[in-house]
């Protein structure tokens, strides 16, 4: 009897958990969270190479090293997030 | 007919300047005050006759504060509740506008990408600031070199974590600007199918778009407690690292 109540209990539980996790990982936010970290470190990685070549009137370097290095970090962080789903 | 994105302009109300910048009372600042007092409004109705026994107002309020302090203490923990008012205000200014900018004839603040913006970047200097006072600069600098990482690769993970720690006010303004302004857009494109549609043929080919317009109202309404949720989720998050660096 008490095992059957504990049995019911932890199925209960499982259910609760699976829901939760549906409710936190839907997909519409994961699609919106990976494809905002792509473009928002691009455009900083953009905006921060623009700004440098400025300084030091050095026209395409900059730009080129951080645009590839803005490229890099957007999917560095879409990597994570992926790493942190499974 | 008006434009679907005439909702967004700016229109002044008062005309103001000082110092050369131009402080005009507009529309947006109209929408922002009527936020802040239909919140006050709400607090003030809700807990005018405290009882033990909540009454039905009351228990709106109470459990408004019960959502936002179990958010907390999920995210952060319970050194958390410092900043309780802190989200509270932000989560309750953001979700009674988007709110408000449902109304008919009203205008949606949360729909432009400066405001959105100057929340969200003075939301990280605070971050930024709580971090460095709590740990001192050194550590919060060994914050952006990941730990067990072989020295050669910390030259190019440095920039890309730099990187990543400053696209945050970005991602956080643009998730909540982008989804309100397609959002509103999208309202408005389906309500000029339903007039057009419903003039060229005796109102029958009105009642389909019709039929969408309402759904999507009742999801644009979701999407407004969502977005407020999830930056104000965010912003747990972030004070979060800021407390606990790893």
């Amino acid at each position: 009897m008490k095992n059957d109540l504990s049995d019911r209990l932890e199925q209960k539980l499982k259910k609760i958990k699976k829901t939760n996790n549906h409710y936190k990982n839907n997909g519409y936010s994961i699609g919106l969270k990976i494809s905002l970290d792509l473009i928002s470190s691009i455009i900083v990685g953009v905006l921060i190479g623009l700004g440098l070549d400025k300084i030091f009137l050095t026209k395409p370097i900059f730009f080129i090293i951080f645009l590839v290095l803005g490229i890099i970090t957007g999917f560095y962080s879409l990597f994570k997030t992926m790493k942190k789903l499974n | 007919m008006a434009s679907p994105l005439a909702q967004f302009e700016i229109k002044k109300l008062i005309e103001m300047e000082a110092f050369g910048f131009d402080l005009s009372f507009t529309n947006s600042s109209l929408a922002m005050t009527m936020t802040v007092f239909s919140i006050v409004l709400f607090m003030y109705i809700g807990l005018r006759n405290l009882e033990i026994i909540p009454s039905k107002k009351q228990s709106i309020v109470e459990s408004s504060y019960e959502f936002i302090s179990g958010m907390i203490g999920d995210n952060i923990g319970n050194e958390g509740m410092n900043y309780f008012s802190f989200i509270f205000t932000l989560f309750l200014f953001i979700l009674v506008g988007n709110l408000l900018g449902m109304l008919p004839y009203s205008f949606t603040w949360t729909s432009h990408i400066i405001v959105t913006f100057a929340i969200a970047f003075f939301i990280f200097i605070g971050v930024t600031f709580i971090a460095i006072y709590k740990h001192g600069i050194v550590k919060f600098l060994k914050f952006f070199a990941p730990i067990g990482v072989p020295k050669p690769m910390l030259i190019l993970l440095i920039p890309i974590e730099i990187i990543s720690y400053l696209s945050r006010p970005i991602s956080l303004s643009v998730r909540l600007f982008a989804n309100m302004m397609a959002g509103h857009t999208l309202l408005k494109v389906i309500g000029g199918f339903v007039f057009v549609l419903g003039a060229n043929s005796f109102i029958i080919g009105g009642i389909l778009p019709l039929a969408f317009l309402i759904a999507l109202t009742g999801l644009e309404i979701v999407i407004a407690f969502l977005q407020a949720y999830v930056f104000a989720i965010l912003t747990c998050l972030y004070i979060n690292d800021a407390i606990h660096l790893h």
